[in-house]
């Protein structure tokens, strides 16, 4: 009996010791690790402008190993270009060195492929991060920072879903009632804030877009281009970008006058609105590159995939002939003194390239884009030259007649066709005449770019006869929008139904 | 495996030798001393004698067989059964040492009252084997205790499993704990082998659950030195040994390797025609001809400049040039030849220990140099420990123990790496390289060469380690006394890193990046142990206790393009070309309390209780406590009344059951982490996880049910442990919806099993004073099951955690052979059929990288004054992966080298070949069984004949004891096993713990264990 006694006194020691333990240790067990950033870190301006230039970083598709998609930086503008080109006769892609870009070269796009998964997944992790900084805006005590640091948090989302909707949705024109993303705009913290996404409407989404790029407008307006980070402008340009893919002419014209009153101006020649290590004139809106962050190197990257300087060429081949082909639909078809097709065939290193097109230095049967060469110098996301020339798309839309054409728009299409050494056109053309010559001018002016991809959906949803290759393939065709990944569908049931 | 096993058993066939009347004998103690004033006594009868002053006796015995119970003042009693023979030396322990006493890491208990599984390792057990590394020392030696080495580099990390491994997501290693201080720093791999006193394995959960959340996979706590009460003794050893590679891989020759390179080029003209032709054929010399080996053989030497194939059915002719560099490869170079070298190793160590009642003392310094049997690959160790145990008064003692190590190991790169060593062998035979270019290829010169790493790049780890604790022990009374320690365990690393320009990685000007790395564990420990008096012979014992620990870690990092670390370390920390971010380190507290109650009735039964509750900093305040308890029992049949026997000295049966933890590697995953980055040169934040405040621990609970028993007065001793250790709430990454910006966040959810039995069994052959044969065998048979996954999977290569399958099965297509009229790789489309097509061929399980069993014989035979030992060490009922065989297959279409057999490969319509067509344009690693491989083995892991020479001449040089010995490492390999070494387990560094955990059997450009050949003395005084 004595042991079951000590046995008992013993119980009662440990009871008291796990008493004292509950009671005093939460603290002695709350720690920290040199430099950890743990917890809810966003508790005041400092903070939170990491937190938003984390978003900017993704946003940007600033390089974040092979499964981090590129968003605006890369992907979004490959694979909008991969879908419209046409496979061999135009362009062609090296698989082995930059895997899983074939699909969208084949216009056959799985649910597996891991472009559209990182693309996706990194598209939300952004809208995620953005949605935590609005929800803690009121860490942040000094008025004009909080103004600021939310019209730039607002804008990364209205963009970020814009492009979005725009890839993963059918267009706004004809089925804005259709489903076709989710819709966040509350943070997820917690695992437990994980819930089941469903699908919001086509509308829905523009509608957040506009809300969100208009508040953002207003909070950035005084501050003019923003050092280079979202400004009013690049609102008023994603603002315009939106209403064009509505084919709302009227509102787009509006934005784009607001956007072309600002202080930018058109670079004397096409070439020098690219691989600048700082903006030029003419850019709005792009992704600042350095040595230290960047989109990629040697196999990742926008300039990895059209540089040809290294072991294997370029990733992104052209063949020569398509720049003035007119048996390729929707080519750009150069006329020879057009200083925009001008093949650079003697430089052996970035540095030398001097004009937007360039011999691979190792497929010497084949040409590059030279408009990404440099993985330290910026990407252009919005330059002024889309500005003007969707401008005079808008005017022209509102009214479509000719002779005269209307000045604004004249002169917005011959500010980029005289700059490439083409000819003015008259304000004797027809509606047609004008109309076809600028939509041939979009083609020259932002080829590889990821503009005409989408050109080509808002005008086949505006009733247009428009193709995507010599195959004839219609831009609204399911296998333009990009497939929901497999991985997101097992994981949300329902979502993909 | 069964002639393996045949073979093993007949080596433990016992044999007996004749009766004899009188014994003349001799009891030396531990140092070979003689004992004075021993009792020795026939068990059974009156008759007894005593040693003389040398520890000499004579005793009459009737028939020979009797058994001698030796015993006296300050050492152990020991029964020892006699075999006819007429002289006998008896080697007994001093009562004092730890060899009947079983360290719990807290508390101890002796042998006969453990309830618990353990197995010991002693001291002398750790043969003078070269090995750096105490994982290493401890493989095949003890039942339960899976030890694979992940590469013959040095100063690599080894896979170490007690009872199979229990997690995915968190670690596999068991916890060591070194003189009472739970390691986080990995130190134990450097410890001095020569310092340990014993080894104690915890297995089962009422060994394991005092310590709590860490003891899911096992305990190893290892004892150092410390002082005695007697006259100092100086020890002194030293080393030699040469290390070179077991075994050479065949491959190809120069002739062999351009037959293929000419291959290769003729099928690329053909299937550039392909699309042109119906039926094309070479012409040569008049001649047309499809392309055949004979052909290949006939003219890849003749100077071929061009060559013309034609096209009947269409009438067309097509000639192609033979590329210009062809014809320079007329080199004949063994790369493995330049890679692997005889390396020299050299131990040296001293120690002292001794002292008096009040102060015991041990001290020691060593100091290994080994050079790698891979160019460029060396590792230089030094040690010193001290250890203090003082009676400061007849209440109050203390205890010390203090081991510094400072390590420095010239790494080679990652065994994925174009620039480890071991690539060289797919570097084309037919090629050699250029010293005064920079060791590049002379005709493929933009293949990356590893000599041009190995002499134009650095690589050298250094680390500075502490491992101490000091402790107190006031004994109140016999009753009752308390104990507290402090310990720290403290490691210091830095990596140099350096690539000049003429490297692959190395930028223009060079590149250099210096990481040092700061961990910082601290451990505070203090119980109380009472025992009261209980009636007749029982013993109760209680102990309640409690522990703070502390692990800290901090990461510097720094890294510019410039071409040395002087350079990089003088860079000012605003210039531009530096990189230098701040990283955030570990941290983690455990804060427990713990008791123990020990009860034993008579000496028939003893009950154990357990339980720590552990609170843990790595999980969210409503998980952050958990409480492990177990309980066990034991009966020694042998003292029970109705148990009589003549044969079976001793026989106890053992059972436990119990519940320990595990937990996650990182530290804070129950709240939001963030990284560092920049963007645009400004500083940004990346969410790295969401908080998750439900995870907790994975939980095992393990039954054990085992027994110890005795032959023929312990002739032949041993155990059997049979095990269920269930692991429950799994930590596994499971699929989230993208929207969260996670794809997958972890959750406790999935099962996994491992069902085992332990065979231990000691036997004394022989003993007598001129002879004497021992023998130990232990075999383990483990089955590992993922029993739940709820639904989920994950794969890693070809490894992956499936429900219903081990952890890690083999998952990948099957090959099935070469179809015969065009030579495609043929695989099992999965419906009975075959298919060309590698993508559409499901992926099926196919192997098993987890044993079936493993273990190790060890025999000891002394012969006067000569003692041979051996030990075998066997894994079997193991798959393994040929990575290596998969790359250097697949290279074949860059021409570079591979293994000879791929010669026997299909070359024209009709062939039967074992391996595919070369394929000049298939560009992707198809892996496939075609590599699969068996990778069981029986190694002759250590052989070792001393002599020692008789105390009688050394006592005359005033030397106590003085042995010379020669012997072999990894001597002999009995495998089928087509790699370099079946002892190998490689992950890719980049898949992290889940990679680690999940990839199990992967054999990639890894290195082999070195054969080792040594020789070395051993001197006290």
């Amino acid at each position: 009996m004595k042991a079951f006694k000590t046995i008992h006194t013993m119980r009662q020691a440990v009871a008291f010791l796990i008493l004292i333990a509950f009671a005093g240790c939460n603290d002695i067990l709350d720690i920290d690790a040199e430099n950890s950033l743990s917890g809810n870190i966003l508790v005041d301006q400092a903070s939170i402008e990491n937190a938003l230039n984390g978003a900017y970083y993704n946003l940007y598709g600033i390089n974040d190993g092979s499964d981090g998609g590129e968003l605006l930086g890369g992907d979004f503008k490959m694979i909008a270009t991969l879908l419209t080109r046409q496979v061999n006769l135009e362009v062609s892609w090296d698989e082995t060195n930059a895997p899983g870009y074939e699909d969208f070269v084949r216009k056959s796009v799985l649910e597996t492929n891991i472009r559209v998964e990182a693309n996706w997944r990194r598209g939300y992790e952004t809208i995620n991060i953005v949605n935590d900084i609005l929800a803690n805006l009121d860490n942040i005590e000094n008025n004009s920072a909080r103004m600021q640091i939310e019209g730039e948090a607002l804008a990364i989302r209205g963009i970020l879903y814009f492009e979005m909707v725009r890839l993963w949705g059918p267009q706004f024109q004809g089925s804005a009632n259709d489903l076709a993303i989710p819709l966040i705009v509350d943070p997820i913290q917690s695992v437990d804030d994980i819930g089941t996404p469903t699908k919001a409407s086509v509308s829905a989404i523009y509608t957040q877009i506009e809300s969100d790029l208009n508040a953002a407008s207003t909070n950035l307006q005084s501050l003019g281009t923003n050092n280079n980070r979202i400004s009013y402008f690049a609102c008023q340009a994603y603002l315009a970008k939106a209403a064009m893919q509505r084919n709302d002419y009227s509102a787009a014209e509006g934005f784009l006058n607001n956007v072309i009153g600002g202080p930018f101006t058109l670079e004397s020649r096409s070439f020098d609105a690219f691989n600048n290590p700082t903006n030029s004139g003419e850019e709005i809106l792009v992704v600042e590159q350095n040595a230290a962050s960047n989109t990629g190197t040697n196999t990742t990257g926008l300039s990895a995939f059209f540089s040809s300087f290294n072991d294997f060429g370029s990733t992104f081949r052209i063949q020569p002939s398509s720049l003035n082909s007119s048996f390729l639909a929707n080519n750009p078809m150069f006329s020879d003194e057009d200083f925009r097709a001008n093949i650079d065939s003697v430089s052996s290193s970035a540095d030398n390239v001097d004009s937007l097109y360039y011999l691979d230095a190792v497929n010497t049967f084949t040409i590059s884009s030279a408009k990404f060469l440099r993985n330290t110098d910026v990407i252009p996301l919005v330059r002024l030259a889309e500005m003007h020339l969707s401008r005079a798309e808008a005017i022209l839309e509102q009214n479509f007649t000719g002779d005269p054409i209307d000045a604004t728009a004249l002169a917005d299409v011959n500010a980029i066709r005289t700059r490439a050494g083409l000819p003015a056109l008259l304000d004797t053309l027809t509606a047609f005449e004008f109309y076809d010559s600028l939509i041939v001018e979009r083609n020259r002016e932002l080829l590889y770019e990821g503009v005409i991809f989408h050109d080509l959906k808002r005008q086949a949803a505006n009733g247009l006869t428009a193709f995507i290759t010599n195959s004839n393939l219609d831009p609204l065709d399911d296998r333009f929008i990009l497939p929901i990944p497999q991985s997101e569908c097992d994981a949300s049931p329902g979502l993909c139904n | 495996m069964k002639p393996i096993l045949t073979c093993l058993v007949s080596l433990l066939i016992v044999f007996t030798i004749s009766a004899q009347v009188t014994l003349r004998g001799t009891v030396t103690n531990e140092n070979g001393e003689g004992v004075p004033g021993a009792t020795v006594k026939i068990d059974g009868s009156s008759t007894t004698a005593t040693t003389d002053e040398n520890g000499n006796f004579t005793i009459q015995l009737s028939d020979g067989y009797e058994t001698l119970v030796v015993s006296g003042e300050g050492i152990q009693t020991q029964k020892i059964y006699l075999t006819g023979q007429n002289s006998l030396a008896i080697n007994v322990k001093s009562s004092g040492s730890s060899y009947n006493v079983v360290n719990l890491g807290i508390g101890s208990q002796s042998k006969d009252q453990l309830t618990s599984s353990v197995s010991s390792v002693a001291a002398e057990d750790v043969s003078p084997a070269p090995l750096i590394n105490l994982e290493q020392a401890n493989q095949g030696v003890t039942a339960g205790l899976f030890v694979q080495n992940s590469s013959g580099k040095l100063g690599q990390g080894t896979t170490v499993r007690i009872r199979g491994g229990s997690s995915l997501s968190a670690s596999n290693q068991p916890l060591y704990v070194v003189d009472g201080v739970p390691l986080t720093s990995g130190n134990q791999s450097n410890i001095n082998p020569s310092n340990i006193e014993s080894i104690e394995i915890l297995k089962d959960a009422a060994a394991t659950a005092i310590y709590g959340t860490r003891a899911a996979n096992g305990v190893i706590i290892i004892t150092t030195k410390s002082g005695n009460t007697g006259g100092m003794q100086v020890n002194v050893d030293y080393q030699f040994a040469i290390s070179q590679t077991p075994k050479k891989l065949d491959i190809q020759s120069g002739d062999e390797s351009r037959i293929q390179t000419f291959e290769s080029i003729l099928r690329g003209f053909e299937v550039g025609i392909a699309g042109l032709t119906v039926d094309p054929e070479i012409e040569i010399d008049g001649q047309r001809t499809d392309i055949t080996r004979s052909f290949l053989e006939t003219y890849f030497d003749q100077g071929l400049t061009g060559i013309t194939f034609v096209d009947d059915a269409t009438n067309q002719s097509f000639t192609f040039n033979i590329p210009s560099f062809y014809n320079e490869l007329t080199s004949n170079t063994d790369w493995q030849d330049e890679i692997f070298r005889s390396a020299p190793s050299h131990r040296a160590n001293v120690d002292i220990q001794g002292g008096t009642e009040q102060l015991g003392y041990f001290a020691s310094v060593g100091y290994t140099t080994q050079e790698g049997i891979l160019v460029g690959n060396k590792f230089d160790r030094f040690n010193g420990s001290v250890s203090l145990d003082s009676k400061i008064t007849d209440k109050l003692s203390a205890n010390l123990n203090f081991n510094f190590i400072r390590t420095q190991d010239d790494r080679l790169n990652d065994d994925q790496d174009l620039g480890a060593p071991l690539q060289a062998i797919v570097l084309p035979p037919s090629d050699s390289f250029d010293p005064s270019d920079n060791y590049r290829l002379i005709v493929r010169s933009l293949e990356y060469n590893p000599l041009t790493e190995t002499n134009f790049a650095d690589n050298q780890a250094t680390s500075n380690s502490i491992i101490g604790s000091l402790g107190f022990r006031y004994e109140v009374s016999d009753k009752l006394s308390f104990d507290v320690n402090g310990g720290i365990d403290r490691s210091d690393s830095r990596l140099e890193r350096r690539q000049g320009p003429e490297t692959l990685d190395g930028a223009p000007d060079g590149r250099s990046q210096l990481s040092e790395q700061l961990t910082n564990n601290y451990v505070f420990n203090g119980w109380a142990t009472y025992s009261p008096d209980m009636s007749g012979d029982n013993k109760l014992s209680i102990i309640v206790g409690g522990s703070y620990q502390k692990s800290t870690t901090s990461f510097d990092f720094r890294q510019a393009n410039v071409n040395g670390i002087s350079i990089l370390e003088s860079l000012n920390e605003t210039d531009a070309s530096l990189f230098e971010e701040p990283i955030q380190g570990d941290a983690n507290v455990f804060l427990s309390s713990y008791a123990r109650v020990s009860y034993s009735i008579g000496n028939l039964y003893d009950f154990q209780l357990t339980g720590r509750m552990d609170g843990s900093s790595k999980f969210s305040e409503d998980n952050r406590f958990g409480y492990f308890p177990a309980a066990s029992a034991g009966w020694n049949i042998n003292n029970a009344d109705f148990f009589s026997s003549n044969t079976i000295s001793r026989l106890r049966l053992r059972t436990s059951f119990g519940l320990v933890g595990n937990a996650p590697i990182d530290d804070f995953l129950y709240r939001r982490n963030y990284i560092r980055t920049r963007y645009d040169d400004e500083d940004a934040v990346e969410l790295a996880n969401l908080s998750n405040e439900n995870l907790k621990w994975e939980t095992t609970s393990q039954f054990n049910i085992g027994v110890d028993f005795g032959i023929l007065s312990d002739r032949i001793s041993g155990s059997l442990d049979y095990y269920i250790k269930t692991t429950t709430d799994l930590l596994f990454p499971v699929p989230v919806s993208q929207t969260s910006g996670f794809s997958t966040i972890f959750d406790n959810i999935g099962t996994m099993e491992n069902k085992g039995l332990e065979v231990n069994i000691n036997s004394i052959n022989v003993s007598n004073s001129d002879f004497s044969w021992t023998t130990d065998f232990n075999i383990s048979f483990n089955k590992n099951t993922v029993t739940d996954l709820n639904g989920e999977q994950a794969i890693v290569g070809v490894n992956a955690f499936l429900e219903g399958e081990s952890a890690g099965v083999f998952y990948m297509r099957k090959f099935v052979g070469v179809d015969p009229t065009n030579g495609d790789a043929l695989y099992d489309d999965g419906n009975g059929g075959t298919t060309n097509n590698w993508e559409d061929a499901p992926r099926q399980i196919v192997g098993d990288p987890n044993p079936d069993f493993f273990g190790g014989l060890t025999n000891s035979i002394t012969y006067k004054n000569w003692t041979l030992s051996t030990m075998f060490q066997f894994v079997g009922g193991v798959d393994l992966y040929f990575a290596t065989g998969e790359f250097l297959a697949n290279s074949g279409i860059l021409n570079l080298g591979q293994l000879s057999r791929e010669s026997n490969r299909w070359y024209e319509s009709g062939d039967t070949a074992p391996y595919p067509a070369l394929n000049p344009f298939q560009d992707e690693p198809n892996s496939s069984t075609r590599w699969l491989e068996d990778g069981s083995y029986v190694r002759l892991k250590n052989i070792t004949i001393t002599y020692n020479f008789p105390s009688d001449k050394l006592s005359g040089m005033g030397l106590r004891n003085l042995s010379v010995y020669v012997g072999a490492t990894n001597l002999l390999t009995f495998t089928d096993y087509i790699g370099y070494d079946p002892d190998v387990s490689y992950f890719d560094p980049l898949d992290g713990i889940i990679g680690q955990n999940i990839s199990r059997g992967i054999d990639n450009f890894t290195a082999p264990q070195p054969r080792i050949f040594m020789s070395g003395i051993k001197i006290g005084f």
